[in-house]
């Protein structure tokens, strides 16, 4: 009966994490990049003690010859290293980490992919003054200002803020990272600015006084002073 | 139908208990049935004020709590007839305070009273919210310096946000700015901020000013409300300002620098 149940079932496969070590490839002449290696491991040499690594050769543009690549690997194992698997370019070097046995590890898996940003459709308005303490959040909208937002007072949209008033809180604009959007006040007072993550605190405001708009330009943010 | 006015601040020290006395001392002068509740529990001052802190038998706590009944605890003042104290417990502390409890007081003193006078302990916390929850209208007071314009205008969020006008879509609470310890002679040394300055920042129409006087410190000691010092400025003030507050129209005064005549200058003064 057991016998059985195991011949249908086969293997459980588990889904795990595990650290290894990435070693960025700078060079294909072994001389060298066996004494960069014996450097590194020099320093640390019990992390390196039969430890799993992969080989990164997004340094190159053009795929490796796979005999410089076993020997490359040979001088890996010869430090008691344990390459298993090659990363980089996808297009370029996919078939040398075929071709000498190696896995092939995507570097985009690991990182975050970008979450769609849901459009701005909407407009938020508010009418009565924004008081210190109090915080007005627009989500997927801009936000519309027809009076003050007090000293302590922070208004957040995740499109364009418009101040019909004095500006002298916190304005955060592009909440969720839109970088394509605006602050504009009628005087502008603010204690912070931010648009899509970049920030300017009052103290490192430009000189100036009056009407502004505030936009990103190249990942910094500018302040103009209308009047 | 008593109309309800809460005498708040968020910053403490600024005269929110002065302005209680005098404000409902006025009112009461002027022939409306008035009552002046203090909110500060554990922190009994405005019974001090109004010199009947030796005429206290039972409070307002002892009233939310069933332990006495609202006549009881009533203090009639003895210079005017229309004007009538609940003290605050000063053995209790601020969470005795349940918006049930308080509702309920109001709701009997809205059948006998006109106005209602709610002076709030300082802060934002449960006691100066209990004092304001039920307001039509609010006394906002607030010194001429960048910290107690800030405490204000927090406080005004509040009113807007967390009374009972705010959160049944009632008309709004109405508000009033009184600026108190003006000192005119600061201002024009850039000491102090402007009339113009708070008003710009906080954007609440002006019920008064009160200037910086000796006469509130020796009010409060003798148990007289400064408004009863008729010839004082801030006793003038006062009185402008329950004027006001009654739909009057007065100009503001006390606002620019006296200039002192040769005799003073001579002799000083």
């Amino acid at each position: 009966m057991n016998q059985a149940i195991r011949q249908e079932q086969g293997l459980k496969l588990r889904g795990r994490l595990v650290a290894s070590h990435q070693l960025p490839v700078t060079t294909t002449d072994p001389d060298t990049f066996g004494h960069q290696l014996s450097l590194t491991i020099n320093k640390a040499p019990a992390l390196f003690k039969q430890a799993p690594c992969v080989l990164d050769v997004s340094a190159f543009n053009e795929a490796i010859e796979i005999d410089t690549l076993s020997r490359l690997l040979d001088i890996c194992r010869k430090h008691q290293l344990i390459p298993f698997a090659l990363t980089g370019e996808k297009k370029i070097h996919l078939d040398c980490a075929a071709a000498v046995n190696l896995a092939w590890l995507d570097l985009k898996a690991g990182q975050p992919k970008k979450e769609k940003l849901a459009p701005i459709e909407d407009t938020m308005v508010i009418t009565t003054p924004v008081r210190s303490g109090q915080q007005i959040y627009a989500k997927n909208a801009n936000l519309l200002i027809m009076n003050q937002v007090s000293a302590g007072a922070e208004v957040v949209a995740d499109g364009n803020i418009h101040v019909f008033g004095a500006l002298r809180g916190r304005a955060i604009a592009g909440a969720c990272g839109q970088p394509n959007v605006e602050v504009v006040c009628q005087q502008m007072l603010a204690e912070l600015i931010a648009i899509a993550g970049t920030y300017v605190v009052q103290e490192d405001f430009p000189a100036g006084s009056g009407p502004a708009r505030c936009r990103l330009d190249q990942d910094s943010l500018v302040i103009d002073y209308l009047a | 139908m008593a109309t309800i006015i809460v005498v708040t601040s968020g910053k403490g020290g600024v005269g929110k208990t002065t302005t209680s006395a005098a404000v409902s001392m006025g009112l009461a002068m002027a022939g409306h049935k008035t009552v002046v509740i203090d909110f500060d529990i554990g922190l009994r001052n405005l019974d001090i004020i109004m010199n009947c802190e030796r005429r206290v038998v039972f409070d307002f706590v002892n009233v939310i709590q069933g332990d006495a009944v609202l006549n009881q605890a009533l203090i009639k003042d003895k210079r005017c007839e229309n004007l009538y104290i609940l003290p605050a417990s000063q053995t209790r502390d601020k969470d005795a305070l349940t918006k049930e409890g308080v509702k309920n007081i109001l709701d009997q003193l809205s059948a006998d009273f006109e106005y209602i006078i709610c002076d709030s302990p300082a802060g934002i916390e449960h006691g100066a919210q209990m004092a304001l929850y039920f307001a039509d209208s609010a006394i906002v007071v607030t010194n001429p310096e960048v910290s107690s314009v800030r405490d204000s205008d927090r406080i005004l969020g509040i009113l807007q946000s967390k009374s009972y006008r705010a959160e049944n879509n009632q008309a709004p609470v109405k508000e009033h700015l009184l600026i108190t310890r003006f000192d005119p002679v600061r201002v024009d040394r850039g000491e102090m901020l402007s009339i113009a300055d708070i008003e710009d920042i906080l954007a609440v129409p002006l019920l008064g000013v009160i200037p910086e006087s000796q006469a509130v410190l020796n009010a409060s000691n003798s148990g007289n409300p400064v408004i009863l010092d008729e010839k004082s400025d801030a006793g003038q003030a006062y009185k402008d300002t329950v004027g006001r507050l009654l739909g009057e129209e007065l100009p503001h005064r006390f606002l620019e620098v006296q200039k002192k005549g040769l005799l003073k200058r001579v002799f000083g003064g």
